[in-house]
């Protein structure tokens, strides 16, 4: 039998068909001629006639070869074979991509500088909202941390600070948490070598450290025994050890007086310890006093550590059990529960809201970014479409010229991303500079550390790839849309209509992003405005304030107070201070105590009724140092004390809600409940209001009684320039302080002014950085406008030049060339003012007196956006408007 | 509304509707599928292998019908093809159009029906 497979690869290598390349085909093909030959000889043929036959199979092959070509190219390549081709043509696309940047270094680097801005912001807040968010607390096991506090049943926000009793209730009933921990904070002066030194610090129970589960370095912590009265030890931060004992490895067991007590060293904490917030470098024992045996005295701070494999949902619902429990047994927790939160969120509310907003805000500057780069990319593509069309001719497929693109920008995004990173980093170095050194400082772990590591570099790549497929993949859309048949035969001077439509659709898409940065900085601006308008109640001019701890009321009596007092009251008279006063909360400053009170001639109120206000303790002066109005009554006088009679201040506020139609001066009140035995208070005067916890707060009830009538633990000395404050009015203070009582340190001395500023802070550094968000993606779009109206321009010289000559005036053409960006503008707009309506409700609770979608502010920013970009349009229309239509004409 | 049937289309249809018929109902390789034509119209239509294979190819590359390699137990292994869903569905929608082009030629032409 002849050999039919050389047979049928002769005559395919006969047709120019390698025979290599169809071995299956021709397996086939041969296993056909074979069977016709079997079937001739079966049916009684001749070798001869039968081979015949069966060659004449194959008469006009040519049909066969050509469905075989066909075939090879539609035909899968096998596996290896594909990874040769694939990577033969990255290599080559790689190449293009290089060249390409020497051909267009102007384009190249306007594309690798937008990008790098908009990577650099998005990745920049991306570290911060890292470091913020996600990092976790420095404890072992962090995730089982909890903090417990009171709350009302009825309000599933509400939560107060804990009283010792509950507490002890709650360890002996918990079986969701595995320990529970107290603590309070207090400040102590010690004496330090040359200058007494005020330190925070903590009274804890020894259980706290169990809680958290770390170890001192040097020394121990408490024994619980150690939490009753009478132990006088103290575990001392690093910082302290180093200051006060020069890192002296046999600290333990050394003596540091706190407030003038002797108290025996037992422990250093390791240096990253920030246990409750930054600079507490002092820990004694808990030792409740009588005073912290009352169930409605809300002073502690409790933290807990959640049983290995117990859930916050447990623990909640155990708590809220408890809470139940409680208030049957006890009248004084008769409206109260127990609540758990996280300890990880612990003061991130604001904080959050500001990172997903600014995340929101420059992820949008990234996506403008990415649609100016698809702008000029694509005008690129136009420009390159023959290039394009040629290598689709010859056979590259849609996709072989996509993944060209994909490359090219690839290439680009990657040293975009480079770029971004290298400003993201710089962002991050200047992080205090950018959002303020308080929005970033937490408790339990410091300072957010905001930094460049593996999951920043990779959401950087990630950042980078997808905006490389958005703008490198665009192109294509405008190339399919604008026919690469005509590309071939006109070349590239003409532009169809059609082809400029998908250059408006992104400036639609620049326009609407924009205006949604935009809104949400405005509204900010807005607020920033309304809230620097608000009367704080207080006049911050030229006052200088200075806290100052005191000693204990067992040591500092009633006589000492008042002295000292006094002493502040005259010393003014010998300085270049006109007033002298002193406070125990300043406003805006964040301190505050609360206590309720009783009314005298009124019912006993239900127990949720119960009056009560924000406690302060002042010294006469204060209000005059800080130019609080007296509107009622008169102001406390030295000569209060030696008259006998108790006397107190109450705001307007306090007046209003509880005096409401009655003069408050003359009435009196008692600190605490009816049965109360603490002495009865006449009002003497009505203060007016200050917003005490923020220029966004409305005051509350106020009552203020002196000094020499009630002890308190710090003092913030106020006092009020005669003229301005000078460089040397700090150092007068504190002189003025030390002539009082040499013993008593000064600390945290600030202007008034500035604690106000302070107070504001976060609001100007969120809004300055939105601020500048917003002006990226002004300027992005502007750019944008310019880009696509420029290269519209370029490429109907030859149809303006035509219309000039037929008679079109300069203003028609300016009015033609802008005209182009009309309908693209309109619908941004609608889009952006739409969309900025559901996106600026994110930013509800950030915005002061200012509401989402405020109509001034959405005007303001339509009529900012309609003139850049009516600024970015003229250069290029008077361009258009200043074509020599014979020049235009000619040149082509 | 079926595709009118040309004079180019229906020398290449009409193979190819046979093929497909053939297909129908079963797996067959080159040679069965030149015999079982021949048989079917009683040796009225013939095949030769340089007319089958580019057909099979192209209807291979519509994906109307696959092909793949069979080895069944002491024999060479042989390529058999087989109607895939879309090749059905294009057969039923050929046998459609056939139908109608054949019943408006027999009308035109007066032939009398088989």
């Amino acid at each position: 039998m002849p050999d039919w497979s050389a047979f049928v690869r002769s005559r395919l290598a006969a047709e120019g068909e390698p025979s290599d390349r169809h071995a299956d085909a021709i397996e086939e093909l041969a296993q056909h001629l074979e069977d016709v030959y079997r079937a001739a000889r079966a049916g009684g043929a001749s070798e001869d006639t039968a081979a015949a036959a069966a060659a004449a199979e194959l008469a006009g092959l040519a049909p066969i070869a050509r469905a075989l070509r066909r075939r090879a190219r539609a035909e899968p390549l096998d596996a290896a074979a594909r990874r040769r081709l694939w990577l033969t043509h990255l290599g080559g696309d790689v190449r293009q991509a290089c060249r390409l940047f020497g051909r267009r270094p102007a384009v190249s680097s306007v594309v690798i500088l937008t990008l790098a801005i908009g990577i650099g912001a998005c990745t920049a807040v991306f570290s911060i909202f890292k470091a913020v968010l996600f990092d976790e607390l420095p404890y072992p096991e962090p995730d089982r941390l909890v903090l417990l506090w009171e709350g009302s049943p009825d309000d599933p926000d509400s939560r107060y600070i804990v009283a010792a009793p509950v507490y002890e209730d709650w360890r002996r009933m918990s079986t969701t948490l595995e320990s529970l921990g107290i603590w309070e904070f207090v400040t102590f002066n010690i004496a330090a070598a040359n200058e007494p030194e005020q330190v925070a610090g903590v009274r804890a129970s020894s259980s706290l450290f169990d809680v958290l589960g770390i170890r001192p370095v040097l020394g121990r912590t408490f024994r619980p025994d150690e939490d009753a009265p009478g132990h006088h030890v103290v575990v001392i931060s690093e910082a302290v050890w180093r200051s006060q004992f020069g890192g002296d490895p046999d600290v333990i067991g050394r003596t540091l007086r706190l407030n003038d007590a002797p108290n025996e060293v037992i422990g250093v904490m390791p240096a990253g310890f920030v246990f409750p917030r930054g600079g507490t470098g002092l820990w004694v024992p808990i030792a409740f006093t009588p005073q912290d045996a009352a169930r409605d005295a809300h002073s502690f701070f409790v933290a807990g550590r959640l049983k290995d494999g117990t859930s916050l949902e447990q623990a909640r619902a155990e708590f809220k059990a408890i809470g139940r429990k409680l208030a049957d047994t006890y009248t004084e927790n008769r409206f109260e529960s127990g609540v758990v939160t996280r300890m990880s969120e612990m003061g991130l509310q604001t904080v959050r809201r500001i990172l997903i907003v600014l995340f929101g805000a420059v992820a949008f500057v990234l996506c403008i970014a990415c649609v100016n780069v698809a702008n000029l990319q694509m005008g690129q593509a136009l420009v390159r479409r023959r290039e394009f069309a040629v290598r689709m001719a010859i056979g590259a497929g849609t996709g072989r010229v996509a993944r060209q693109l994909l490359i090219e920008g690839l290439a680009l995004a990657a040293l975009g991303g480079l770029a971004g990173l290298l400003l993201a980093w710089v962002g991050t170095r200047g992080v205090d500079a950018l959002l303020g050194p308080q929005l970033l400082e937490f408790w339990f772990r410091g300072r957010a550390n905001v930094r460049i590591d593996g999951s920043i570099l990779a959401f950087a790549a990630a950042a980078s790839t997808v905006s490389a497929m958005f703008f490198s993949l665009a192109p294509l859309a405008g190339l399919r849309r604008s026919g690469l048949q005509d590309a071939l035969q006109e070349g590239v001077r003409g532009l169809s209509r059609s082809a400029l439509g998908p250059h408006r659709a992104l400036v639609t898409a620049e326009i609407a992003l924009a205006i949604l940065v935009l809104c949400a900085a405005g509204l900010l601006v807005r607020s920033l405005a309304n809230l620097l308008h608000v009367d704080p109640g207080l006049d911050p001019a030229d006052v200088l304030t200075m806290r100052v701890s005191l000693p204990q009321a067992d040591t500092y009596g009633p006589a000492e107070r008042a002295a000292f007092c006094e002493d502040l009251a005259r010393s003014a008279a010998a300085s270049s201070f006109a007033v002298v006063g002193a406070v125990s909360h300043l406003p805006l400053s964040g301190a505050n105590a609360g206590r309720s009170f009783s009314i005298e001639g009124r019912p006993a109120p239900a127990p949720n009724e119960v009056a009560s206000a924000n406690y302060r303790v002042s010294c006469p002066g204060y209000f005059r140092a800080l130019g609080i109005p007296i509107a009622g009554g008169r102001d406390f006088t030295i000569g209060d004390r030696q008259k006998g009679a108790l006397t107190v201040i109450v705001n307007r506020a306090a007046a209003d809600r509880y005096w409401p139609g009655e003069d408050a001066v003359g009435q009196r009140l008692k600190i605490g409940g009816f049965t109360s035995r603490s002495p009865w208070l006449t009002i003497v005067g009505v203060a007016g209001n200050v917003r005490h916890f923020g220029l966004d707060d409305r005051p509350g009830p106020e009552i203020f009684v002196p000094y020499g009538q009630a002890a308190w633990p710090v003092m913030t000395i106020v006092a009020k320039s005669r003229g301005s404050l000078t460089g040397s009015s700090a150092r007068e203070l504190r002189e003025l302080l030390r002539r009082i009582d040499p013993a008593l340190p000064p600390a945290s001395i600030r202007t008034m002014a500035d604690v106000v500023g302070l107070s504001v802070e976060w609001r100007q550094s969120f809004m300055r950085l939105l601020g500048v968000f917003a002006a990226i993606s002004l300027a992005f779009a502007a750019v944008g406008i310019y880009g696509v109206l420029s290269y519209y321009v370029s490429q109907r010289r030859r149809e303006i030049g035509i219309r000039m000559a037929l008679g079109s005036t300069r203003s028609a053409v300016v009015r033609l060339v802008l005209g182009q960006m009309l309908l693209p503008a309109a619908i941004g707009v609608a889009l952006g003012l739409a969309g900025s309506f559901w996106t600026s409700r994110l930013l509800a609770d950030l915005l002061f007196e200012v509401r989402p979608g405020d109509i001034v502010v959405s005007g303001a920013i339509v009529a900012v956006l309609l003139a850049v970009g009516l600024a970015a349009g003229w250069v290029p229309a008077r361009r258009a408007a200043s074509i020599d239509p014979i020049l235009a004409l000619r040149g082509d | 509304m079926t595709d009118p049937i040309t004079d180019a289309a229906a020398r290449k249809g009409s193979a190819e509707l046979l093929i497909l018929a053939c297909l129908e109902r079963g797996e067959l390789h080159g040679y069965d599928i030149c015999r079982a034509i021949a048989d079917r119209s009683g040796g009225v239509l013939t095949f030769r292998a340089a007319s089958l294979y580019p057909l099979l190819y192209r209807l291979e590359g519509r994906g109307w019908i696959e092909g793949r390699w069979r080895q069944s137990a002491g024999q060479r292994r042989r390529r058999c093809y087989r109607l895939t869903a879309e090749g059905r569905t294009a057969l039923a929608g050929q046998r459609t159009r056939w139908s109608a082009f054949l019943r408006a030629l027999s009308r035109a032409a007066g032939l009398r029906h088989a």
